[in-house]
């Protein structure tokens, strides 16, 4: 079974290929990712700060009184991880980070449980890396990108063929990767600089830089209206547009910090999948 | 078997049935016009009296005529998940948001219907 990374709020982990997310929050302090298969849920991530340390067992304990179960119940460890898992049914595993304060929640249902086997699902719980500090993954929908750890995730846009997620650090500063798929219905004819300016809108002036690795390097200027020009002045923004051999998809990574020179390079690193 | 599964399972094993009554014209951006007739005592009344439309006109584009034709009334969802995903290289998932949002609609339109498996039918 091959693997790729879901890298969410304080959560990297490595996980099947064929799970996908379907149900995600975007909010650091608390939140939960729903992820399936063709088959159904696979797995619940739930995260949230707490002020005060949890006591691992007791809440295992409590999760166990609330799933209906008639065969035997296991408690166990992996590496951090407090794990308690229903016979033929869901397993719950847990972590808590004190420094971070922060309560990891994994719950994979019978069927995971079933195609993974217990073993799998170890793996997966010692897959895990603190999704902190100076570099943090970002990994879901398509989109597998590491951006310095000061970046918050703003929002998410995941459609069929398109997903985006947009990061921000101060106001006015925004990186944005996106992913595109079904290239010869979205780009209709057009080129992929084309496309990008049409994704773009009228406001922003795209100028190609030249080639940059497998792609474009570009930048562009947003154009307000009016007196809008003199208040808000018009930023630079940078945008690198590839497409991966293989995958017929079409990456965009487009950033917007402020002191940024045409030639710069971009902030995050990019994995295609 | 969970509730939530066993949907999951039946709405991939319903089959789409299109509509035989509906007409189908080439249309000039590579797509396909419909013609779906539309039945009512009111719309027949109101219809006997003012000059309104006895069908509806619906323009697919050349993705939508394809995915259409796909549905020859033996095909599973879950096929033409599997059809749409490998043509286009999309994810499992993304296949089936994009089709079921295209059946969803075809449905409401009445260009399509879907014979859903009974509890009692195999669910494969």
């Amino acid at each position: 079974m091959s693997a790729n990374r879901l890298g969410w709020h304080h959560l990297c982990v490595e996980i099947p290929d064929a799970w996908e997310v379907i149900g995600y929050g975007t909010q650091p302090r608390d939140g939960r990712l729903l992820l399936s298969d063709p088959r159904g849920e696979t797995l619940q991530v739930h995260w949230k700060t707490l002020k005060r340390a949890p006591n691992l067992r007791n809440r295992l304990q409590a999760w166990k009184d609330t799933v209906p179960h008639e065969g035997e119940v296991q408690f166990w460890e992996v590496e951090n991880w407090a794990v308690c898992a229903v016979e033929n049914g869901p397993l719950l595993a847990t972590r808590h980070n004190a420094e971070a304060r922060v309560l990891l929640t994994l719950v994979f249902s019978g069927h995971a449980r079933e195609d993974a086997g217990d073993a799998g699902i170890e793996a997966i719980l010692r897959s895990h890396q603190e999704n902190r500090g100076e570099r943090r993954t970002w990994a879901a929908f398509g989109i597998d990108v590491t951006l310095p750890g000061e970046w918050e995730l703003e929002s998410v846009e995941a459609w069929p063929a398109a997903q985006r997620l947009h990061f921000s650090r101060r106001r006015g500063e925004r990186v944005s990767v996106h992913r595109y798929g079904m290239l010869p219905v979205l780009l209709a004819g057009d080129s992929d600089e084309a496309f990008l300016a049409r994704m773009k809108g009228p406001r922003a002036l795209l100028r190609v830089e030249g080639p940059w690795g497998k792609g474009l390097a570009l930048s562009y200027r947003a154009v307000h209206g009016g007196l809008m020009n003199v208040f808000r002045g018009s930023s630079l923004g940078l945008a690198w547009l590839w497409r991966e051999s293989g995958l017929e998809r079409l990456y965009v990574f487009d950033q917007k910090i402020r002191g940024q020179q045409v030639g710069a390079e971009p902030i995050g690193e990019v994995r295609c999948r | 078997m969970s509730e939530e599964f066993d949907f999951f399972r039946r709405q991939l094993a319903s089959v789409p049935v299109r509509n035989a009554a509906v007409e189908e014209f080439p249309n000039e951006i590579d797509g396909m016009d419909l013609n779906v007739p539309m039945a009512g005592v009111w719309r027949g009344l109101i219809g006997s009296v003012l000059p309104i439309s006895r069908d509806r006109r619906i323009a697919l584009d050349a993705l939508g005529r394809e995915v259409l034709a796909w549905c020859d009334g033996k095909a599973t969802v879950g096929d033409l998940v599997e059809r749409h995903r490998r043509e286009h290289a999309l994810s499992f998932f993304e296949s089936r948001a994009m089709l079921l949002a295209f059946f969803q609609l075809m449905m409401k339109r009445g260009v399509l219907v879907m014979r859903v498996p009974q509890q009692e039918e195999k669910v494969v």
